[in-house]
Order: structure tokens, then sequence, then C-alpha cells
């Protein structure tokens, strides 16, 4: 029985693409978690999706030229919130229309240059003489940790990496800039920095993100992680830690099911980390909902001891 | 003034849509036929797609207009016409289809178009099965990498053509009959390429299950990750499948289809040793100066390409 | 009062949002060494003058002087120092009571942020001086009102900034934390801080302030309380609507003119002015 299970668990790893898939997807929970903090601190959670879906139209781009798809994609996702800025300086809209309107007519005009790209592909053989090879525009959507390519993953770990290294040198500044934007200026902190440094690190775990989970489900690795670890403590130190084996733990999950249901691997890592979160939702210590639902029981029978019986 | 302008534009929108939707003024783009010796215009003949398209052309020669669907290296079976694809069809006077199910999205498009006959070219050929996945027992689409299905198709090709157009049919007759004639030596040729192969290596190994009729005429077994494309393409357990026979079966060589993306095939060989030989063309031609302007070049192609990987050799 | 014991300038400032004018030409001077008040109606321009002396808005016109200089540099110099109102934290945010005083030494860190010796003291200092060492591990949500108020006075003493704007801070806190509040703002201001600010409470603020200054749209008088916090200014920043009564948001209550009046020139009212108390 002991044998059967070990067998389970060991036998996706006799081949290297599962290996490699593991550990590529493991540098992505570990990044995409430890931002997801502070964007869902920070009440970002839907910038995460727009930065993640605005980048479609760079990543066309990239491949229509022969350029790496992580500079495109990162490039397209900083013009979004760029012009997300910009517009909201200028018009009492509210943040979220903006966003949403932004973000959306960038993964338009993404559409629109997949379905064109037979025809762009012709146009640019026959005016720089490069051929565009086959883009996968499944894998981008909704990605394909099984076929990430060396090359990919150069790009993966590069993007990954100076994500982690940004957000774990300035956390301190960042997460001020979460709590309170008004002291960080107040002290002479640049707020406009710190803000477009945190959109650019949206942009580039997306990058990251993007072969592993496709651009559709990056918000969740960008939210559901640091909401389970919020769930579960009230220190950040902890919250960090948490949120990257929450993270983690998911990722594992995710690729194990994937493997064994024949499913598509993104869509299994969402549902895990979905799951999960469920999962804390209920049997959270504090936050959770049988530990609320025993303290109100535990007030109300404090409150209703020593009172007269009510008249039936 | 504010309301007078709204309601102005909307009589207007409202006038040059109705304009717009009576009036389709057909787009005279195509040359004329030279050959159309009583004046009449050329028919117009719309394919699904190139392979079929080019294998209309060569019957219909210069009496007819011959167009495909969809450009080379479309994806086939779930492509998304496009509006001017729809009208483009409403314009032709018949259009050609490959049936047996490949092109997933024709009933519906089809389904937009009136008074334009459709013909499915594969009638009356012998169909293999599909092996597994969602798609299993049902006939496996890709029944023209078969020159004995292919003549079929033509003849199918041909007799459409004449009905829809008897003042040509001496010339559709003569054409048919000289693409035909082309068939039997290449036929030879290919199945005398592929002998060379040893016994035991003989298993072509592609992404999709495409190859079933191609497999068949040359006396090869078929290894692929996904039966057809439309199940799930490169999942874990499809890409150690076939990692699993490579190396057990010791086969050196591996290819994928130009319409789908190789990465998975390539990770296959990476972890087997097997050499990732490139790309075989059957759901789509290539550009005119690609691999594979024409059907006959495609399966030339595919069979030299096959015949040079296996006799360069690899490490099994 | 010359320039260099004038701790902030506000000259002639006009603000405006989105074309909506929320200050115009407004006038301030606020002492050094002293406890000034800012008074008016909500959405009558009192936070708008006070996000544009700590510099969260540029003003359309006019400038803002912090000992002489611009707001940007004393910024960087680390002189302005801000309590926010409790609406505006957030309480469920995951750091301590000690995280949150840390963040006043930020702007003397290195730029990783790694605390000195001198930053942990300062921080224990403050802690010390706001009655807060106890709790000082407690995550801030943890706290009551006035211990959430102490940790946030301690985040402005850890930030050694000599000028303080505190933004409400007596709304939704007991009377004892509020008594604690006033003696230690007393004793920084005779310590020579400058501190501002910005409230409802009417009532109390006679018995600490040495500055009042009353906003509607503008500053519509600023100086000495005795001669700037009169019924008749007061009516002004109110609307004049209750010509009578003046609203005491704070006690939540009613309280005559002239009972105001009273306290203002420093004497007690008559117990039978207050009315209904």
């Amino acid at each position: 029985m002991l044998l059967n299970l070990w067998q389970l668990l060991s036998e996706p790893f006799e081949f290297a693409f599962m290996v490699k898939a593991l550990a590529v997807g493991i540098l992505v929970g570990v990044v995409c978690a430890v931002l997801s903090c502070f964007i869902t601190l920070k009440g970002w959670s839907l910038m995460g999706d727009a930065v993640s879906h605005a980048v479609l139209p760079g990543v066309v781009l990239a491949y229509l030229v022969g350029a790496p798809f992580g500079i495109g994609a990162f490039t397209f996702g900083l013009a979004s919130v760029l012009l997300i800025g910009w517009v909201s300086a200028r018009t009492p809209l509210r943040a979220d229309a903006i966003i949403g309107i932004v973000f959306t007519a960038f993964f338009g005009v993404g559409l629109i240059l997949v379905s064109k790209l037979p025809s762009l592909g012709e146009w640019t053989a026959a005016n720089f003489g490069y051929t565009p090879p086959l883009l996968d525009v499944r894998s981008i959507l909704f990605g394909n940790v099984l076929g990430i390519s060396n090359g990919d993953i150069v790009q993966t770990v590069i993007a990954g990496g100076i994500t982690l290294a940004i957000i774990l040198l300035f956390r301190r500044d960042l997460l001020l800039f979460c709590f309170d934007p008004n002291h960080a200026r107040a002290i002479g902190l640049n707020t406009g920095l710190l803000h477009y440094t945190l959109l650019a690190l949206l942009a580039l775990s997306t990058v990251a993100a993007l072969q592993t989970i496709g651009i559709v489900l990056v918000v969740a690795m960008l939210v559901t992680p640091g909401a389970i670890a919020y769930m579960l403590t009230d220190r950040f130190g902890r919250m960090l830690a948490l949120a990257v084996s929450a993270s983690v733990i998911s990722c594992i999950i995710g690729i194990y099911a994937s493997y064994y249901l024949k499913a598509s691997t993104g869509g299994c890592i969402v549902l895990a980390q979905a799951l999960l979160f469920l999962l804390v939702l209920v049997v959270a210590p504090r936050r959770g909902l049988i530990a609320r639902a025993w303290s109100t029981q535990r007030r109300n029978a404090a409150s209703g001891a020593g009172q007269r019986p009510s008249v039936a | 003034m504010q309301r007078t302008i709204l309601v102005l534009t909307l009589i207007a929108t409202l006038v040059l849509a109705a304009c717009g939707a009576s009036t389709a003024s057909p787009n005279s783009t195509g040359r004329p036929a030279n050959g159309s010796g009583n004046g009449a215009k050329p028919k117009r003949i719309l394919a699904t797609f190139t392979v079929i398209a080019d294998m209309a052309e060569n019957v219909a020669g210069d009496a007819a207009i011959v167009e495909s669907i969809t450009k080379p290296g479309t994806e086939i079976h779930d492509y998304e016409p496009t509006p001017s694809d729809i009208v483009r069809a409403q314009q032709a006077d018949l259009v050609l289809n490959n049936g047996l199910g490949l092109e997933r999205w024709f009933e519906k498009f089809m389904g937009a178009i009136k008074n334009v006959p459709a013909v499915n070219i594969s009638d009356g050929i012998a169909p293999i099965a599909i092996a597994e996945g969602s798609y299993r027992d049902k006939p496996n689409p890709h029944a023209w990498m078969s020159l004995t299905n292919a003549k079929i198709y033509v003849e199918n090709i041909r007799k459409a053509l004449v009905a829809l157009d008897p003042a040509n049919e001496a010339k559709y007759n003569a054409n048919a009959t000289a693409y035909l004639a082309k068939f039997q030596p290449l036929e030879e040729q290919l199945r005398g390429a592929l002998s060379t192969i040893p016994a035991e290596q003989r298993v072509l190994v592609t992404c999709e299950g495409a190859f079933s009729y191609f497999a068949r005429d040359a006396g090869m077994r078929e290894l692929y990750m996904w039966a057809i494309n439309a199940d799930q393409e490169g999942t874990p357990d499809q890409v150690k499948a076939v990692i699993t026979q490579v190396r057990a079966n010791k086969i050196p060589v591996l290819f994928c289809e130009s319409t789908v993306n190789a990465k998975a095939m390539q990770q296959v060989a990476a972890e087997t040793g097997a050499r990732f030989s490139g790309t075989l063309y059957v759901d789509s031609l290539t550009a005119a100066d690609g691999d594979a302007p024409t059907y006959l070049d495609m399966l030339k192609f595919n069979v030299q390409a096959v015949a040079n990987a296996y006799s360069t050799g690899s490490k099994p | 009062m010359n320039e260099t014991e004038t701790a902030i300038l506000v000259d002639r400032i006009t603000v405006d949002y989105n074309g909506v004018v929320a200050l115009h030409d407004a006038e301030l001077r606020v002492p050094r060494g002293a406890i000034c008040a800012l008074v008016g109606m909500n959405g009558a321009g009192k936070s708008t003058l006070f996000k544009a002396i700590m510099g969260f808005l540029k003003p359309a016109g006019g400038r803002v002087l912090i000992e002489g200089q611009s707001v940007a540099q004393a910024q960087r110099k680390g002189r302005l120092a801000y309590m926010p109102q409790a609406e505006e934290v957030d309480w469920a945010f995951p750091v301590s009571v000690q995280d949150v005083v840390l963040m006043g030494r930020y702007g003397f860190m290195n730029i990783l942020r790694t605390p000195r010796a001198i930053d942990k003291t300062k921080v224990t200092e403050s802690l010390e001086r706001v009655g807060m060492s106890d709790f000082r591990t407690r995550q801030i949500g943890e706290l009551s009102g006035g211990q959430r108020k102490r940790a946030f006075l301690a985040r402005a003493l850890a930030q050694d900034a000599r000028i303080m704007l505190l933004d409400e801070p007596f709304t939704g806190i007991d009377a004892k934390t509020e008594g604690a509040i006033v003696t230690l703002l007393r004793e920084l201001r005779d310590d020579g801080y400058t501190i501002v600010i910005c409230t409802h409470d009417l009532a109390s603020l006679a018995s600490f302030c040495d500055e009042v200054a009353l906003i509607n749209r503008t500053v519509l008088a600023y100086g000495p309380l005795e001669t700037t916090f009169t019924p008749d200014n007061i009516a002004r920043a109110y609307g004049g609507i209750f010509n009578h009564l003046v609203f005491d948001a704070g006690a939540g209550q009613a309280i005559p003119r002239q009972a105001l009046a009273a306290r203002a020139r420093g004497t007690q009212p008559a117990a039978d002015q207050l009315g209904g108390r």
C-alpha cells in the first residue's frame, strides 16, 4: 500500500518534462505568492487582472518580430498601467471603470492581432524576410507548462528573479506604501515611484507566470495565496511565509492532478488554490467561519446567562 | 437641438444599413477566365482549405476561379470564419468541403449562406476510424493523405464542376484525367522511397493522429500524441505515452505538423534522445515559395522528409 | 512675526478638484511652538487645507512654506509628521504597533530600511512616552480607540518632527485618553513643537489650543484663540444657520453661543446657560 503511494507520487517525475514543469511551477508560485501579499493588501486585485490581460498584444507582436515574448509582454503591461494612470489623473471616473476600459481594449487589440496573424506573418516575411513561427494562442491564454522551451525557462527565471529580488529588498517601503501612502509622502518617500514599481512588478510576474498558467488565470496566482494567508495571520512576515506555502502546495497538487486526471494543468493549479482557500475560510483559527460562529455562540451564551428567561 | 441630431443620426444609420444589406455589390477582383468561350462569367469555387483548393484548381484549370477560405498555415478544425469569409461564400457559385468532420465550423457557416451549393468531396472513400479520445470510432477526416482516396476526391470535384457548369464539361474532364495521370507514377515513387526503412523502425511519430491514411499506404505504424485537434493537446499523459513508446521501440525520429505547436514533441525528443526531424504538412499547404505549395508537392515533401530522416539515422 | 518664528505659512492658496474650487485664497500663519486648531464644517475645505499643508496635494495657486522652505523640502528632511483619521487607517492590516512606530523612522534609514540601534531606541522611547510599551507587539486592530491614537502619535514622535499635523485626534476616544493626549500635546508645545489639529470638537479646544483657524472655502479668520474664536467667526464658518447654537460634534450636543463665547473669553459659563447637559 505504501509502496503504491510512493509509486503514485514518484511516477510523474521519472519524466524530465514533469520535473521541469514542477520546478517552473514552483518558482512561479513563489514569486506570485510574495507579490500577492502586497496586491491583496493594497486592494489591487483588479489591477492584477488588468495587467495580465493587457500583455496579449505585446506577446503577439514579439512573436511577429522574433523578439523574446517577455519583452513584448512587459512593455505592453507597463504601457497599460501608464495609460490607466494618465486617464485617472484627467477624469473624475472611478479607478475600476478606467482599469476595465483600458485592459479590455488592450486585450481586444491582442485578439485582433491574433486573428490577423496569417496576414501579418506574410507581411513580415515579405518586408523583413522573417517568417514568424506558429503562435500557439491557447498556451498564451491558458498556459502550457509542459511545452516550456529552455528559452522560455530563461525568461521565466529572469522575470521571476527580478521580481522576487525587488520585492524582498524594498518590502518595507512597499508595505508602507500599501498601508499608509500619506505617511510615506510625508516622510519624503517617492510614492509615485513606489506606485509604478509595484505595477511594473505586476507586469514582470505576468511574464513569469504566462507560460505556466496563461494570462487569463495569472490573477488567481496573484490574489488567492495572499487571501489564504490573510485569513490565517495578522503578522506580515507570517503572511508571506503562508502565502508562499499555500502557493507551492497548490502548484504541486495541481500538477499531480493534471497528470493523473489528464486535465489542464493551469486549471488544476487554480482549482487547488481555490479549494485551499475554501478550506481556510472554514477552519481558520480566528477569521474562519467555524471560529466566528463559535465565538458568536459563546458571546450570546455569556450575555444570556443571568437574565430572566423570556416568556415563551 | 441635441435630440434632433440624435434622431437624424439614428435615421441615417438605419438608411445606410438598409442600403448596405440590399446591394451587396459583388467584388470583381477575380481575373476573368480566358477560356470561357461563350463569354459567360467564370464560376467561382470556394474551398474550405488550401489542400482541396489546390485539387480543385487542377480540375478547374482556367475555366473557373478557385479560392481557399483559409490561408496557408491556418488551423482548420476549429477555424473561426470572419464576416468577409461569409460574404465570399455568398458570392461563390459552389463551396467545396472535406467533410468527415474535419471542418467543425462548416455547418454553422453554411447555415448563414443561401442558395449556394456545398459539395462534400470525400464522399465514397473508405474511412479509417479514430482509435481513441473523445472522437473515438468516428472517421478520421484526413483522408486526402492517401492517393487512393485522393482519386475519389478528384472524381467528386469533377462531377460537381460539371454539374455546376456543363458548358465547360469537356475541359473539366480533360483536366481531371491529366491530373489523375500524375497520381500513379507518384504512388510508385512514394512507396519506393519509404521501402528502405527497416521493418522494426517503421513507425511514424506525429503530434496529431492525422497520418493514418498516409501511414497505411506507406506500410508504417502510427504513433501520435493526440488523436485529433480537438482533444487536449499535449497533456502530461499524452506526452508520457509517446515517450514510453518511443523509448520502448527505439524510434529514432519525430515529426509535428505545420499547424500545431511542436513544443510538446520537442520535449519528447529532449527526453528520449530521438531526433525531432521537423515539420510535416497535412492540414495545410504552404505559400508558393514554401515546402509544399501544391497537394502533390506536399505528399512528395512528406515522404522525402520521412525517408531522409530515417536514412540519416540517429541513436535509437 | 518674523520668518524664523513662523512654522507654517499658507500664502493665498487655491485648490481645485477637477474644476470644483475647494479652497480659494486661503491664508494662514502658524507660529512655532503653538497648538493651532483648524475648524469648519465637513466639506468646507478643512481637510483640503490640511492636505495642502502636508503636501498631499498641490495648490493651483499660491504656496505653502514650512519653516521657510517648500513642503517638498520639509518632507525630505522629515520635518512634518502626520497622524491620520481613524477612518482612513486599515486596522486589519497585518502590522504591529512597533511596526507602525518604526515607520516613522524610515526617512532616516538606508534604502533597505534596516533599523539601526538609534531607530530602535527612538521607537522604544516614543512608545514609552505615549504609554504604549506594553502593546508594542499587538496587531493594530487589537487596540482600543484611544490606544490606536496613541500608537500613531508615537509614530509621529519617533519621527522627531517638530511640526505635527493631527487629523481628528479626539474622535472616538474616551475622556481619559483624551486628557492624556492633551497633556502630551501641551508638553510638546512647551518643547517648541508646532501642532496643528483638524477637529470638530469645538467645546474642548478652547482648553488647550493657542490658535485657531476657521474655514469655509477659505480661511475666514485665523490667529490667537481669544481674538479669533468669536461667535461671529464661528457663525460664518458654520454657515450662520444656527445663530444661537453651535453644534458640538464631539460631545454630540448643541451649546448656546453665549456659553461658547464665555469659554472663549476664559470665563466659565453659568450652569443654567448650558442647557440640557
